[in-house]
């Protein structure tokens, strides 16, 4: 495993690499957020269907 | 990191996967056969027998109660995991290239190459958790997606989408209910050899013939990452923990070699920093193309499948835990 020597790396470059994280940090908190309400709506309908399902057999 | 050598195939691997605890690797072979690993020590749980050709591809169900296969022989197979029974199979025009059980494990994903005039096929089954009877012998849904031939697909998040990597090195995302194509990204200059989802499925790698392994966000297909190497890709996996790295492999084949490379055909897994884009290290040890990665799913070790018919298991060192980049 050639790991990288550590006292080699310029400030520009851990510029860029704390830059990198950052905007990954931010799309990953956003997406997840984003998922976090489609699974509520997605839980929602399905707890809808299961309602209506029991309704129909009450009917019967 | 002295890797456990799996040998129980004769011929080339295809496809390896872990299961979602990852005591278990479940690994396919143009030899025809299934095998089963435990992952810590590499004995054999099992095999799964009854193909008639070389399987293309596998996947394992969240609870590990039931597996799918894809062959060459025209069929897709259920089994059941424990007692290596198969509980369905199902029999197609031509070979099943890819396999997917959906979010929550209630269908199956397959991809059917078109070959002598029959197109390519992507068929949805109804398998709710393998009760017999209630497993479909006809499909939920068949779509026979127009453009080039898929090679390979995945369940995108909540099922709402297929995502698809095809034969010229484009994505596309497909309505599991209608088979529409709702959107599609160049995203390769040549065919996609891989595609593994994320934990959460917001986003997928890629690998191609191109030489390149790339980061996609699902929703919007953008391109996030690229990893450009000197050798096909294979495979290209995401390390769902401890480290934010990819794993991704290939290799030139023995006989498209036209001169003799310094690395001798460059057999290595590499690893990169998934955000970063830079290369960390290698892992060699194969005599041949890698054609399959997967990752542990506690991001604690990596297993391999090559043309030279081994799976390497390779448990992690200390080191690369605390590995960190400068910033």
């Amino acid at each position: 495993q050639d790991m990288e020597s550590s006292s080699l790396v310029s400030s520009a470059e851990r510029q860029r690499r704390r830059q990198l994280l950052e905007e990954w940090s931010n799309w990953r908190q956003r997406v997840e957020a984003d998922l976090v309400s489609d699974r509520a709506a997605a839980g929602q309908q399905v707890a809808a269907a299961t309602a209506e399902d029991e309704e129909a057999e009450v009917v019967d | 990191m002295r890797p456990i050598l799996l040998q129980g195939h004769e011929r080339s691997l295809t496809q390896i996967k872990y299961n979602r605890e990852g005591d278990l690797l479940f690994s396919v072979s143009k030899d025809h056969v299934i095998n089963a690993w435990f992952s810590h020590n590499g004995e054999r749980l099992g095999t799964y027998d009854g193909h008639g050709g070389a399987v293309w591809t596998v996947d394992v169900n969240s609870s590990s109660t039931l597996l799918i296969s894809g062959s060459a022989d025209n069929t897709a197979k259920l089994w059941d995991v424990s007692n290596g029974k198969c509980l369905k199979s199902w029999e197609f025009k031509t070979a099943v290239r890819r396999v997917q059980f959906s979010e929550g494990d209630k269908m199956v994903l397959l991809v059917t190459e078109p070959r002598m005039g029959f197109p390519a096929t992507v068929q949805i089954f109804d398998v709710q958790n393998g009760a017999t009877e209630a497993v479909s012998s006809e499909p939920l849904y068949i779509f026979h997606p127009e453009g080039p031939k898929i090679t390979v697909a995945a369940w995108g998040p909540l099922n709402k989408y297929i995502v698809a990597g095809r034969e010229n090195g484009s994505v596309a995302l497909i309505d599991p209910q209608t088979g529409d194509i709702i959107s599609t990204n160049m995203i390769h200059e040549a065919t996609l050899t891989d595609l593994q989802m994320s934990t959460d499925r917001t986003y997928f790698i890629t690998s191609s013939k191109d030489k390149s392994a790339k980061i996609i966000e699902t929703e919007s297909l953008e391109v996030l990452k690229t990893y450009t190497t000197d050798t096909p890709l294979n495979s290209a996996a995401i390390m769902p923990k401890v480290q934010e790295f990819v794993v991704i492999g290939g290799g030139q084949e023995a006989m498209d070699v036209t001169r003799t490379s310094s690395r001798q055909g460059k057999f290595e897994c590499r690893f990169w920093h998934k955000i970063l884009e830079e290369e960390v290290g290698r892992v060699r040890g194969h005599f041949g193309p890698i054609n399959t990665i997967a990752i542990h799913p506690d991001g604690r070790s990596f297993a391999s499948g090559g043309e030279d018919g081994y799976v390497r298991v390779h448990h992690f060192d200390d080191d690369f835990f605390t590995f960190k980049f400068q910033i």
